[in-house]
């Protein structure tokens, strides 16, 4: 049973504002996930959870306790790190045995505890070896036993699965997700991928430059972002962002003229269509928005990434894997407007669109 | 193509047997004063001044060693010697460790960490002639002089600093995370240190203690100065005792000065790994 | 279950517990006998040295220090035995330093390649530095001896005159300059081989297509590359010259004719023999100085400290 929460908290170092006057609340067995990209103070708001950053101003509570003051030890918090950070001295069994043994847990329960943990993890086969004699996904495993061997309050993941292979990573992943769910712990996760972020968590507090862009599900994430920031961080390939002006309805900009765009009028806007939201129209269908020619083609397998020259931009849409098209033909493609988003480059916020 | 080939090989042949050469020639230069002196203090005096000189013992004797580990105080010396390198190393090691790792992990306010270490590095770079007229005047006035404690104390003026810049690398090279997940995982900073980084660093902990045992073991200016009795004086100022205006004992000094070396070639070869960066107090990691 | 609950109250009072305040202040506490322990050793020294430079010390302790201002320090300047000592400590310095670097950094270009694999090698001639130097003056005093010593029967077998090395008035800073040689040149070489072991191969390997001679080379790419650990090297070197006793006092005494008398053997012999530690102290402050301007240059330069 743990929340957390931060009020108002600054975290500078000399000059520098690495978090700037954070405020949010990590529900009670949430699994809460600050995504951005390196340098936004994802970490730095993690670490000051853990107590190994005090912040500079602000509080952070654990449930209704005010723990800026509290020693790292009596916060009951665990961390994974990056780079593991296993006791290279220590046996996988002691590595895991380590906050037991700092809290003089009894031998039999410490023993009961160790296997316990290490079947679920799988290791229980080499609780004597050292971390250098594991392969990097097993390492990886004893890093999280270290961590739920004690059922902490919370924890703390830091980039976890960042050191291993793709094929290890989204079979990690898929067991953290089981794992969290299974263990009912709140749990804060930082990571700059986003696919990671998306399939992990409840919710995703997009972080940049020390400040959230944008807290919210997953799919408001995808489907519903505020920011310009969050728009283009989001999404693989990302979010097409073409800078142009509305006027009266409709969005213009070189070469493309796309109408539906409300009634605001805005000299400098931002039009953001995601490429599935572009489709490759005949050049004289009369719904067509822009007749533009191909830059490049890219087959994934499930589909075909066509790029489009656009002034001197590149527009990218997502059409079907039987795509058949050739680079410098001409295509003319229609942009789905009830999908598109507007933003003011100005403020770098979205405008709704009111039609 | 092929003459240039096969000229460069021969370059490179003869580069390599002149690089043989060398070391062949480097080897003899240094190890044979070293075994000079061991040769001599086997021979009997007659044997010692003879011309040609007797390369090789004829006729092997322990005479000298007699003389000087049993029938005059060479034995108490080393003990003196050994006791004081033992008093400043534990001082040193264990205060330098701390400070050590202070100055590895700590952020200070004032840019107080850089200014620290630099005052702490200068404070090895003094020459021990400038400090010996106020350490001999104020052992004196403690009534202090002849004492092995007056030895560690001012021995450890030395060996403090360099303690603390040699832990100070060792614990730069280990990597932060270890003592913050060991935070993490409920210790105190300070036993984070104990339980994680003190045991990481312990091969640095041992070259370094072992670096202050022979720069202790070596040292003769401060002891010169500070003891007179045989009681307190060291093995250095024991053998320069034998080189007086009017005679020198030959093979006495040949056979404790012999003596002398053999730890420290013992210890050599344990901390090769360490060399660089103990003679450079840290600064290149070898 | 673990339980942290009380724990968890009674360290919420900040500063309420021991254990509290020691995390807290654990930056100064543990540096704090080091930092504590080196002022008494270092500055108290300089303070107590300051004073007694600036007094005439009777050898009888029972006669007050009588205070004559800056009397010592004037008699620095017409003091001729000061001049040949500062003069002679110079020369040594110069001279055993760079003899040591040229030979240092010659030996480990050249060898670099072939001693990695020889690591036991490297061991063994590291000996001579590691040696202490009252046993390094004494091997080298029988050597230099002149009735039997190994030198000079060289010198004979090779039809040369024979010598008194370190009892020559010519050849006594030449003799101790050797043997400072044969136990320092190691410290060079061994730190060089250290730089080049730690040389980056795509440099060389872009300049060899490049079309640069070895020579090329060694300027441009390995000399910029060692520079930092050359400049540590010959900064420990130099202050280790500055302080040189222990060769001096058996090798020669300082003799003959004053040829090989540096600052520390005289500093030693005026507080000593002569009786006269005020004015000891006004030469040790002289060393002191000029050791703090040559290392705060050499560090400043090197940014050592970082």
């Amino acid at each position: 049973m743990a929340s957390v929460r931060f009020d108002n908290v600054t975290k500078k170092f000399g000059e520098f504002v690495a978090v700037h006057d954070f405020n949010l609340e990590i529900r009670d067995k949430e699994f809460l996930v600050l995504l951005g990209p390196s340098g936004c103070g994802k970490t730095t708001t993690m670490r000051m959870v853990a107590g190994l950053e005090e912040a500079t101003s602000g509080d952070i509570f654990i449930n209704s306790d005010r723990i800026n003051d509290v020693l790292p030890k009596y916060r009951d918090v665990a961390m994974v790190f990056q780079s593991y950070a296993l006791y290279p001295h220590l046996s996988v069994e002691d590595n895991i045995g380590y906050p037991l043994k700092i809290r003089k847990v009894p031998p039999e329960e410490y023993k009961r505890r160790i296997t316990e943990v290490a079947r679920r993890v799988e290791l229980d086969t080499m609780l004597k070896r050292l971390p250098k004699e594991l392969s990097g996904g097993q390492r990886q495993r004893v890093a999280l036993a270290r961590a739920i061997v004690r059922t902490p309050r919370v924890f703390l993941m830091d980039e976890p699965l960042s050191n291993l292979d793709a094929k290890l990573r989204t079979q990690m992943r898929a067991e953290l997700k089981h794992l969290q769910h299974e263990l009912q712990v709140t749990t804060i996760y930082v990571t700059h991928d986003q696919i990671e972020a998306m399939t992990l968590a409840h919710r995703v507090a997009v972080m940049n430059r020390g400040v959230i862009e944008q807290l919210g599900t997953p799919r408001e994430i995808y489907n519903d972002p505020r920011t310009l920031f969050v728009a283009g961080f989001i999404g693989s390939p990302p979010m097409n962002l073409i800078p142009g002006e509305v006027k009266d309805g409709v969005f213009a900009s070189a070469g493309l003229r796309v109408g539906g765009a409300g009634h605001v009028s805005i000299p400098r806007a931002v039009l953001g269509v995601r490429p599935e939201d572009v489709h490759v129209v005949n050049p004289e269908d009369p719904d067509v928005n822009l007749v533009a020619p191909i830059y490049s083609v890219e087959l994934t397998g499930e589909n075909t990434l066509v790029s489009l020259q656009l002034g001197g931009r590149l527009m990218t849409l997502r059409a079907d894997k039987n795509f058949a098209g050739q680079i410098d033909q001409r295509v003319g493609t229609r942009i789905e407007t009830d999908r598109m988003f507007l933003f003011d480059a100005e403020t770098e916020r979205r405008v709704d669109i009111q039609n | 193509m092929a003459t240039i080939r096969t000229r460069s090989r021969g370059r490179e042949m003869l580069l390599r047997l002149s690089a043989y050469l060398t070391i062949l020639v480097a080897l003899i230069l240094t190890l044979f004063p070293v075994y000079w002196i061991a040769a001599n203090s086997f021979k009997f005096d007659i044997d010692i001044f003879a011309v040609p000189p007797e390369w090789l013992p004829r006729n092997p004797t322990l005479k000298h060693y007699d003389e000087a580990f049993i029938q005059r105080p060479f034995l108490r010396y080393a003990l003196n010697s050994f006791l004081v390198a033992a008093g400043t190393t534990a001082i040193s090691v264990t205060f330098g460790t701390m400070a050590g790792y202070a100055l590895a992990r700590f952020s200070y306010p004032w840019q107080w960490r850089k200014q620290i270490s630099f005052w702490i590095l200068s404070t090895r770079m003094m020459p021990p002639i400038v400090s010996i007229i106020p350490l001999y005047l104020f052992f004196n006035y403690f009534d202090m002089l002849n004492t092995k404690s007056a030895l560690i104390i001012a021995y450890t003026a030395f060996n403090l600093p360099f303690a603390t810049w040699m832990m100070k690398s060792y614990f730069q090279d280990l990597p932060v995370e270890l003592e913050e997940a060991a935070i993490v995982d409920g210790d105190t900073r300070w036993g984070a240190f104990l339980h994680v980084a003190l045991p990481l660093a312990r091969p640095g902990l041992a070259a370094t203690a072992i670096f202050c045992l022979i720069i202790s073991w070596n040292e003769f200016l401060l002891s010169l100065v500070i003891t007179l009795t045989e009681q307190s004086q060291t093995l250095p100022i024991g053998i320069a005792g034998r080189v007086t205006q009017y005679k020198t004992y030959w093979g006495e000094i040949s056979a404790a000065g012999f003596m002398a070396c053999v730890p420290i070639v013992i210890f050599a070869f344990i901390v090769q790994k360490h060399l660089v960066r103990g003679l450079s107090l840290g600064a290149v990691k070898g | 279950m673990l339980k942290y609950k009380g724990e968890l109250a009674k360290s919420l009072q900040p500063g309420g517990s021991l254990e509290h305040w020691t995390e807290r202040h654990l930056r100064y506490l543990m540096l704090a006998p080091t930092v504590l322990i080196l002022l008494v050793l270092t500055i108290f020294p300089s303070v107590y040295m300051f004073y007694a430079a600036v007094h005439r010390i009777s050898p009888n302790p029972d006669l007050p220090w009588e205070f004559v201002g800056t009397g010592n320090f004037v008699r620095l300047i017409s003091d001729p035995q000061f001049h040949v000592a500062v003069r002679n400590t110079a020369v040594f310095t110069i001279v055993a330093v760079a003899l040591e670097f040229v030979l240092g950094l010659g030996l480990a270009l050249l060898l670099d390649r072939y001693i990695r694999r020889l690591s036991f090698l490297k061991t063994v001639l590291m000996i001579p530095m590691m040696l202490p130097p009252i046993a390094v003056a004494i091997t080298w005093k029988i050597i230099y001896e002149p009735q039997f010593g190994v030198l000079n029967e060289i010198m004979f077998q090779l039809g040369l005159p024979v010598q008194a090395w370190a009892g020559d008035v010519n050849l006594a800073m030449f003799s101790i300059i050797v043997a400072d040689v044969w136990q320092w040149t190691p410290f060079i070489f061994l730190l060089m081989l250290a730089g080049l072991a730690s040389l980056p191969v795509e440099p060389y390997e872009a300049a060899a297509l490049d079309g640069a001679s070895s020579w090329r080379q060694f300027w441009d790419l390995t000399l910029p590359f060692l520079k930092p650990v050359i400049a540590i090297a010959l900064l420990l070197r130099v202050m280790d010259a500055l302080r040189l006793f222990d060769l001096v006092f058996i090798l020669t005494g300082g003799g003959p004719a004053d040829r090989t008398k540096v600052l520390s053997l005289y500093i030693y012999q005026v507080a000593y023999r002569f009786a006269d530690p005020g004015y000891a102290a006004a030469i040790s402050l002289f060393v002191l100085f000029v050791t703090i301007v040559l290392s705060t240059w050499f560090m400043k330069r090197m940014r050592l400290a970082e």
